[in-house]
């Protein structure tokens, strides 16, 4: 009870006299130095129940007083141990968390994004044709823009306009005809595949209505074909590749002189050897069989003279053709010129776009009457929110009303504001209170307790009063004794000369044998030997002491021990991680 | 008028664990602690006051300290005569001292007089503060206390950690043997 302050109250009780029976006096004094000094108002006596609660004029008291800080960091970290180990592993561990939880989502972008592609690939299709459309327009646009920097007269653009039109549909018509043409060609194109099929069918019948041996010898000479065909590819193959050799190898004998003359040498002695070779067969014939032989080569000669003056004919003629058909596409392009050309890509872009209009009218029908659909239903949503709304809006408050409103509930949510501060404030009241109720509890146990003492010390001292009061039989008394005490007295007095006598003679006797004892010298010598003994055994200790310290510094087992478990712990972990 | 008993304390125990540092430290209420071996010469007497806790009554306790040296053990036994209450001390780092209690206990009980049935006696683990070098456990200690009919007590007479607790218990046990004793010769004086 150092910390001992007096209650504001003064409801503490008097100190009571503690007359000849010394009163714990300790454990009276109660526990209301305990009651913690930070309210200023109010006190046991319930006086803050009774005041009013104003909580503006409640201070803000010393409890909200937030945590100590840290204070200054210290230098890092200086045992590395399991634990710094763990908190580093953890930390890295987070930060692979959420570098993992980065790249999933950059995936589901990624995939997001692959699955709009194939969309955003057509709409840039159809953003380029109209970035074409919009460049032709542009094209027009800046020759206007020439027009009219040109200062060519109005008139004369109209002209150039009804002449481009008219050239135009001129044009258009052209191009209708060629359209019908191509379908024509188109229709006769399947009309001969048709036909095709049916002469592939007829032969098939024609071939099942054979003979068996006919079949067979056809069969026979389709597979034939088929070789044929197979090895004149080979063959194909194999000149090719021997082309290419040779004109690997001719490459080759390029580079030197000595080899090209070489070469060319080679190739007039092979050609003189099969001259001579020729020459010789001809010598082997007959003069007849010559004869016949160069009349043969004569009229062979006259039919190709003939086929070939044909030819030239023919190809006189096909060159005055295209002279003239020269001649008039010069003409046309005299008159055209390149614009033409673009004009014929132009339409035939604009036929593109009006062919794919057409293709993707139906499913833009759809989605156009789906559309007028949804506003449709939207329309009625909206119409029928509007006629709740109408109705609700007779119900409504007014403006005014509404301020009024407005105002009332900020007020009030102020009130509720400070009704939960007030709230707040009872509560730790009522903690307090409590308290104090329980530490004046305890008092008044302690006061009831120490008035049952009080009142036993009160019986005694009633009954010493009695007894006191008799002082002539007190006084007799006392001097009874102050009788035999000197009696007493008088007889320890001669007893303590005796004993005087007796402990000096045993004293000299004890002198004597002291000064004996140390007359012998033994005893000296045992002495000397019982304290070189203890400086010896004080020696001994402090060397076990050294070695034990020494020996615990050394002792690596538990180290060992505790490497070792680590060490098999992250071996199971490996495996456990590995296996699946 | 509060009594004042005295007992005679002997403490025993193999050399070198600590007797004579517990002792000292009792003395001075662990402000001072021997920092070097010293080896005691036969007993060593010193007086320490007990106040009991629940009596005004005060116990002295004559605390013998002896020689753990087996030199001195004939010339030490003759100062335990009739002993009061032992105390029988042992290093936790040191199983040969702990084993070496049964002989030293023996011992002392051979002094008692034959009328005294009980020895009030503690079992002191001194040295508790070396817990790497530790040798006997705590368990070990408590049964062999128990089947001795000893109280068990750990301390640390370097780390001043409890030194009091086992004497406070010799003063205590003493002086309700002696309690017991006094209501016993009144009940036979009175009938």
């Amino acid at each position: 009870m150092s910390n001992y302050r007096p209650p504001p109250t003064g409801g503490r009780p008097p100190r009571l006299p503690t007359g000849s029976g010394r009163l714990q006096t300790g454990s009276f004094r109660i526990g209301t130095g305990m009651r913690p000094g930070s309210r200023g108002v109010g006190g046991i006596g319930g006086g803050a129940l009774n005041s009013q609660v104003v909580i503006s004029d409640r201070p803000v008291t010393g409890q909200g007083l937030g945590g100590m800080g840290t204070g200054v960091k210290g230098p890092q970290r200086q045992v590395q141990d399991k634990s710094y180990y763990l908190g580093l592993l953890r930390s890295k561990i987070g930060e692979l968390n959420n570098e993992v939880m980065k790249l999933t989502r950059e995936l589901d972008s990624l995939q997001q994004e692959s699955a709009t592609y194939m969309t955003y690939e057509k709409r840039a299709e159809v953003l380029a044709s109209e970035v074409e459309d919009l460049r032709g327009e542009l094209g027009d646009y800046n020759t206007l823009i020439d027009k009219l920097n040109t200062e060519t007269e109005i008139e004369a653009i109209i002209e150039d306009y009804s002449a481009l039109c008219h050239q135009n549909e001129i044009e258009s018509r052209t191009i209708d005809s060629l359209f019908a043409e191509k379908h024509q060609h188109e229709i006769k194109a399947n009309q001969l595949e048709t036909e095709i099929e049916q002469e592939k069918q007829l032969t098939e019948t024609l071939i099942e209505s054979m003979d068996e041996e006919v079949r067979s010898k056809y069969h026979q000479l389709k597979l034939e074909n088929a070789q044929i065909k197979e090895d004149a590819e080979q063959k194909e193959k194999e000149l090719e590749s021997l082309t290419e050799k040779a004109k690997m190898l001719k490459e080759e004998v390029a580079t030197s002189d000595l080899k090209q003359r070489a070469f060319q040498l080679h190739q007039q002695l092979a050609e003189v050897t099969a001259k001579r070779d020729e020459w010789k067969q001809k010598e082997k014939e007959t003069p007849e069989q010559e004869r016949e032989r160069l009349l043969k080569q004569v009229k062979r000669d006259n039919q190709e003279i003939a086929s070939l003056e044909r030819r030239s004919d023919e190809l006189r003629d096909e060159l005055d053709k295209h002279q003239e058909s020269l001649r008039q596409t010069e003409a046309n392009l005299d008159e055209a010129q390149g614009e033409k050309a673009a004009k014929i890509k132009e339409l035939k872009a604009k036929e593109d776009e009006r062919q794919s209009y057409i293709d993707s009218f139906e499913d833009l029908k759809k989605a156009e009457m789906e559309k007028l659909e949804n506003l449709q239903e939207m329309i009625v949503g909206v119409l029928e929110h509007i006629s709740e709304a109408i109705v609700e809006s007779e119900n409504l408050p007014s403006v005014s009303q509404y301020q009024e409103l407005q105002e009332d509930l900020l007020y009030k949510q102020e009130e509720v504001k400070k009704a939960s501060k007030t709230a707040n404030t009872l509560e730790s009241q009522n903690a307090q209170l409590q308290k104090d109720l329980h530490n004046i509890n305890e008092m008044e146990d302690k006061i009831k307790k120490e008035l049952e003492t009080l009142k036993e010390n009160i019986s005694t001292m009633e009954q010493e009063v009695e007894v006191f009061s008799d002082l002539e039989k007190l006084r007799n008394d006392q001097e009874m004794i102050e009788k035999g005490l000197i009696v007493e007295r008088e007889k320890l007095a001669q007893r303590k000369i005796a004993v005087k006598k007796n402990t000096e003679e045993v004293q000299a006797v004890y002198e004597n044998e002291k000064a004996i004892l140390a007359k012998d010298e033994t005893y000296t010598q045992l002495g000397n030997l019982e304290r070189k003994l203890q400086h010896i055994e004080q020696n001994n200790f402090v060397m076990k002491e050294f070695i034990a310290t020494r020996q615990m510094e050394g002792n690596y087992k538990q180290v060992a021990e505790r490497v070792q478990q680590l060490q098999k712990d992250y071996n199971e972990l490996l495996i456990q991680a590995i296996q699946p | 008028m509060p009594l004042v008993l005295r007992a005679k304390t002997v403490v025993v125990g193999d050399p070198a664990v600590g007797k004579s540092a517990l002792i000292k430290s009792l003395q001075t209420d662990g402000t001072q602690f021997l920092k070097s071996y010293s080896m005691t010469l036969g007993v060593d007497i010193s007086m320490k006051t007990i106040n009991l806790k629940d009596s005004e009554d005060i116990v002295e306790l004559y605390v013998y300290d002896s020689a753990g040296k087996e030199l001195y053990s004939d010339f030490v036994q003759n100062f335990w005569e009739h002993p009061g209450v032992v105390a029988v001390v042992f290093d936790v780092t040191d199983r040969q001292s702990f084993q070496s209690c049964t002989k030293w206990l023996e011992r002392v009980k051979a002094r008692k007089a034959a009328v005294e049935l009980v020895l009030p006696g503690v079992l002191i683990a001194n040295k508790v503060d070396l817990t790497q070098r530790r040798e006997v456990t705590e368990e070990e200690g408590r049964s062999f206390a128990k089947s001795k009919e000893l109280e068990y007590f750990e301390c640390s007479a370097k780390e001043q950690d409890n030194i009091q607790e086992p004497f406070k218990y010799l003063a205590e046990s003493f002086h309700s043997l002696y309690q017991s004793k006094a209501n016993q010769i009144q009940t036979l004086v009175l009938s």
